[in-house]
């Protein structure tokens, strides 16, 4: 080799060493430096935007050439990711350009589809709510922006004094939500992603984040290749890819958590090894009053909660839960033991329970009463499935009973205070919460005849024909109804536009601008990068230009006290700027001012957020978000925490300042075991599981559309046990049938895969619209969060050969 | 129950080398996961790119029932394009299961494509006539359709010049994890090669980590088939020096 | 000919890192970059890839190192060739 080039390959490598030692340059933003981005060429530009997937909420850097999407790569400048990616996150660029995207409004007239004019279809949307605005509801999701979410709110609940406006996420976290209000009395978890960096034991209850979470479990078993001691514990209901990193897993019982949580607060009383100071300074107890149980329930004295828990004795949770009973002591001890630091997390095991509120609690109250609480790795966190279920629907309160800012509709003085924030005449808002999500479907399932007083329904960013349970029930039964009419905002065909009358093409990510906020109380902001194609627009403008036909046609909602439109932005010389006009929709940033006007209810829960521009220069910041002297403005970690709150007095240790008995203390609960509503029996022996698979996110509509995806997850399956596969005589990759009281689907076996369920348990993944399971699954729900159970119902499975017979 | 990652508690020991290492050029084995050169996914840069290519996705996820292997299935889903230009004029090709040394292939094979016609899952296809002397011959390419090694080898048995040969090993190649490109080699996970490949024993996984045994693995190109990573994190080698049959 | 750019961390709780530096200098195969107490950047410029090997291994033990990263790997032009390339390839 020539000396000249071994002394240039020298000095790259001095530079290459040297500039690791001396560490990385600064982040110039929001365009990402180009000593940060991958270097692509001078000819891609590079900006960041968090994931459309789940709700962790990781950070990408979108490389954007001549007006496409060309590259992704993780951002090393997010907290939450660190640079790293989980194998969905790396095609997300790819969603926007499937070959079947929704480019113009189609119309369905005689039973076909035609393309008609955006004109006529708001037109269309505005007549028909304008004939019946108490029959109309609108169906949304975790995955609208906050944005999107808050303007669907105010025209529904501010305009149209209709609350009738509910979201996927009810199907998803509203038992998280009951949880956290019913011990805290306000929602959303106290800790962060950090308890995942400090923890020294991590409990996935019926929780598998190696698979629906990848990035959050990676922080913790990275944490075990440096050397760090974590322990894992796996509670669930089948053997995960979590299970596979765990040191200990304990298979329970389909609803064996709730017997769980039960049994490890009893050894921490019988031990006398819960944490005494704690509980008398900042935890009370509670149970559900005996006649018509309420969310807050009645207080109730130590000595009966005592007295209660008594009963859960080991072996008494062993019977009900399947878990042995030393292994129940070996929880007790864990949690008894002050010097360790604990962090629970849970998702849609614990939500989708007709116990769901009461797991919820309970999980709260074993970290509480044992002390393991708000110290960096010791706390109770669930996570979320969509990117913006916290930020959207938790937040702007996208529910059939929430206002903004954690108000609900019931409460004069909460309805007053949006009526001012909105300046809209006393009295507007409707004090009768609206239908929630099963309850809606059922209504526009329904004819008029029978009671069903929902004839429109317009769903944006959601898939109900595919996730809704008991599809023939509360969807199918539509299609024969002809005084129905669903209008679909989306970005590609779905089980969804199968039965619409009319589809909206939408907007999509990057091709609009966008605030999510993720599981750790993290608001997220980007830009729109590049157009969205043919006539596809945003969410957002669809539901103000909705609102402006109607104020066309004299619709006096949409009008506020001093008779402006309720979404009207004004120019410097306090012109309206026509935002209802596509054309004209991005003069302004409509985002940045329906995010400065809900700005205003977040105070109240204290869940401050920062001006729009901060937002633009971080990479999220956690709430609340306060400004401090300098005038900078500083995020939470630690809620409750006075080390770390900026709510809790100068002194304080703790304080829970949303206290539901009013006095600055959380609420350790006792619930009683319930059996789930459907066990199997001689007919249908199996317990049926549903659930996600690491590669596709949720109905697969964004990632079916991606080659490598498809090819690594090509369908769903049913998992099963060898035992039960012999018995029955079925072979690896045979089609069987799977069945229910309520409807069947076809699936191909796969056994000893991924997941591996014990004898009587099968596991269905639903993202596959070629194979429906939710024709199987339960509509009962929560008492209190009206969320329905997807992971338990009995099932058989038949031979095809059998079935057709 | 302790698994296997439950043995790992223990401080990170130095990275080290073995003289093979060294002589194969893998110091990247010395990084730590974190120093690893970010992956990066690229998409077509402009609507040309990917309608002229077979990356388009298909128009609608398919709703036919897949194929499988193992009972484990594998959609034909269009085939991941990486590189478009031309290829050199000299390299190793994949040839179905069975065949005799190369210059015995290229001198007994007719190009007759029985063996193209019986294959049942398209994985055999003729080299196009840009590939010069060896046009028209058979070859597999796993990025487009792996070979699913079926029992009977119906390949085999339509080769009537005998080039295929149910005398010879059907290995047709080996398969290598790259890991600076493997997902799970950067603090994600994936298992999917493990989960698909359809040869038992041939993947297996530790710290959640793939590993191929080249001493069992038939080279038949399903993990690269299946290979989510940005970058196919699969290598997949041709069989080389095939044994001859005496003529 | 290998040459590699490693960054060395050392052991905070080592006192004597200077001594340990000093011996870095004084090897010729090693030429010291930028330092501070807890990181040092060097270049490893050496004939063969055994004695690449050697002098790493010597680095990983000297007092006080607690680890070594790779930032660069260099390789000669004219290494020996891999003995892969006599394939079934076909002209």
């Amino acid at each position: 080799m020539d000396s000249k080039r071994r002394g240039f390959l020298k000095s790259a490598a001095m530079a290459a060493a040297s500039s690791m030692v001396l560490g990385d340059g600064e982040f110039s933003l929001p365009v990402l430096g180009a000593a940060d981005a991958p270097n692509d060429g001078d000819d891609v530009t590079w900006n960041k935007a968090p994931c459309r997937f789940c709700g962790t909420g990781c950070h990408v850097q979108v490389g954007v050439h001549d007006g496409r999407v060309v590259a992704v790569a993780g951002d090393k400048a997010a907290e939450v990711n660190k640079g790293l990616l989980c194998v969905k996150g790396y095609h997300v660029g790819g969603i926007l350009y499937g070959a079947d995207r929704l480019t113009k409004p189609l119309l369905r007239k005689d039973g076909r589809l035609v393309e008609i004019e955006w004109d006529e279809a708001i037109d269309l949307i505005a007549k028909r709510i304008m004939d019946a605005p108490e029959k109309f509801a609108f169906y949304g999701s975790g995955q609208w922006t906050i944005p999107e979410g808050y303007a669907a709110q105010k025209l529904m609940k501010g305009g149209l004094s209709n609350n009738h406006i509910d979201p996927n996420a009810r199907l998803c976290m509203a038992s998280a939500v009951t949880g956290f209000l019913a011990t805290y009395g306000v929602d959303e978890p106290a800790g962060c992603y950090d308890d995942l960096d400090a923890c020294d034991v991590l409990i996935t209850w019926g929780n598998n984040p190696a698979e629906m979470h990848p990035i959050l479990f990676s922080r913790v078993t990275d944490r075990r290749s440096r050397g760090e001691n974590v322990r894992i514990i796996d509670i669930s209901t089948r053997r995960t890819r979590t299970t596979d990193a765990a040191n200990d897993y304990l298979e329970m019982d389909p609803h064996g958590d709730v017997a769980i949580a039960l049994g490890i607060m009893n050894q921490l009383i019988a031990s006398g090894t819960y944490d005494k100071d704690f509980v008398e300074k900042h935890c009370a107890f509670r149970a559900l009053e005996s006649e018509s149980p309420t969310l807050q329930g009645e207080a109730i004295s130590e000595d009966e909660f005592r007295k209660r828990i008594a009963a859960y004795t080991p072996e008494r949770v062993e019977e009900l839960s399947g878990v042995p009973a030393d292994k129940i002591r070996m929880l007790g001890k864990l949690f008894g033991d002050r010097n360790l630091r604990i962090t629970s997390l849970w998702c849609m095991g614990m939500n989708q329970h007709t116990m769901g509120t009461a797991v919820n609690s309970l999980v709260h109250g074993v970290h509480l009463l044992s002390g393991h609480f708000g110290r960096p790795g010791d706390a109770p966190t669930s996570l979320t499935g969509q990117p913006s279920a916290c930020g959207t629907v938790r937040e702007v309160g996208t529910l059939a009973h929430a206002l903004p800012g954690g108000r609900v509709v019931a409460n004069p003085d909460h309805r007053g205070q949006c009526e001012g924030f909105w300046n809209l005449p006393a009295g507007r808002i409707s004090p009768t919460p609206g239908f929630h999500t099963v309850k809606m479907f059922d209504q526009f399932t329904k004819s008029a005849e029978e009671g069903g007083d929902i004839d429109t329904l317009f769903v944006q960013v959601t898939n109900p024909g595919q996730t809704l349970p008991n599809l023939n029930k509360l969807f199918n039964d539509k299609e024969i109804l002809k005084d129905k009419f669903l209008i679909v905002s989306e970005v590609y065909p779905t089980a969804t536009t199968q039965l619409a009358d009319l589809i909206l093409p939408a907007a999509l990510w990057v091709e609009k601008n966008g605030i999510y906020g993720n599981s750790e109380r993290r608001t997220q902001q980007w830009f729109k990068m590049v157009d969205p194609p043919g006539e596809a627009r945003d969410d957002t403008w669809m539901t103000i230009a909705i609102a402006h036909r109607l104020l066309e046609l004299g619709h006096e909602g949409m009008k506020d006290k001093d008779g402006e439109f309720i979404f009207a932005v004004k120019d410097d010389q306090g012109e309206d700027i026509p935002i209802w006009e596509f054309e004209h929709y991005y003069d302004t940033n409509v985002d940045k001012h329906l995010f400065e006007e809900y700005r205003q209810f977040t105070t109240m829960k204290h869940k401050n957020l920062a001006p729009y521009d901060e937002y633009v220069k971080a990479r999220g910041l956690r709430w609340p978000v306060v400004q401090q002297d300098d005038g900078s403005w500083r995020e939470t970690r630690f809620r409750f925490a006075g080390f770390d709150d900026p709510f809790v007095a100068e002194g304080e240790e703790f304080d829970f300042y949303h206290s539901s008995s009013g006095d600055g203390r959380a609420q350790v609960w006792f619930h009683d075991y319930q059996p789930p509503p459907e066990v199997p029996d001689e007919e249908f022996p199996m317990w049926l599981c549903t659930g996600r698979v690491l590669e596709h996110w949720h109905t697969g509509t964004m990632t079916r559309r991606l080659p490598q995806l498809n090819r690594a997850m090509p369908t769903a399956y049913v998992e099963m046990n060898l035992q039960d596969a012999l018995a029955q005589n079925i072979r690896q990759g045979e089609t069987v049938v799977i069945e229910s009281l309520r409807g069947t689907t076809q699936l191909p076996v796969w056994i000893d895969g991924r997941g591996r369920p014990p004898r009587g348990t099968i596991f269905v993944p639903f993202f596959d619209e070629t194979k429906l399971i939710n024709n199987c699954t339960l509509d009962d729900h929560d008492p209190f969060s009206k969320q329905p159970d997807y992971k338990k119902c009995a099932a058989r499975v038949r031979k095809l050969s059998e079935a057709s017979s | 129950m302790p698994s296997p990652a439950a043995d790992d508690n223990q401080p990170s020991r130095k990275p080290t080398l073995n003289r093979r290492d060294l002589l194969q050029g893998r110091l990247w084995k010395l990084m730590r996961p974190s120093e690893r050169t970010p992956l990066v996914m690229r998409y077509p840069k402009t609507r040309a790119d990917v309608d002229g290519s077979d990356l388009a996705p298909s128009s609608k996820p398919s709703s036919k029932t897949p194929r499988s292997i193992g009972g484990i299935a594998i959609e034909p889903v269009p085939p991941t394009a990486f590189d478009t230009t031309a290829p050199p004029r000299s390299f190793p090709v994949f040839r179905p299961p069975g065949a005799v040394a190369e210059h015995q292939f290229l001198a007994g094979c007719t190009r007759c494509g029985d063996c193209v016609d019986v294959c049942p899952h398209d994985a055999i296809v003729k080299a196009p006539d840009r590939m010069g002397a060896i046009a028209g011959t058979p070859t597999i390419d796993a990025d487009a359709n792996a070979c699913l090694m079926c029992e009977d080898f119906p390949c085999i048995s339509a080769c009537e010049p005998g080039v295929l040969s149910r005398l010879l090993p059907t290995t047709i190649g080996t398969a290598r994890v790259t890991e600076h490109l493997c997902l799970a080699h950067h603090s994600t996970i994936c298992t999917v090669c493990s989960e698909r490949c359809p040869t038992a024993g041939v993947i297996s996984v530790s710290d959640g980590k793939p590993t191929i045994d080249e001493g069992t693995c038939t080279g038949c190109g399903v993990c690269r088939y299946v290979c989510p990573a940005p970058e196919n994190a699969i290598l997949l080698m041709p069989l080389l020096n095939r044994p001859s049959l005496p003529s | 000919m290998p040459i590699s750019g490693l960054v060395i961390t050392f052991d905070q709780t080592f006192d004597h890192i200077d001594e340990t530096l000093s011996r870095l200098r004084a090897e010729p195969a090693i030429e010291v970059g930028a330092c501070d107490r807890q990181q040092c950047a060097i270049v490893v410029d050496t004939p063969s890839q055994a004695d690449d090997k050697k002098i790493y291994q010597w680095v990983q033990d000297l007092p006080g190192v607690a680890g070594i990263q790779v930032a660069f790997v260099g390789f000669d032009d004219d290494a020996t060739p891999d003995s892969s390339s006599t394939t079934d390839s076909v002209d």
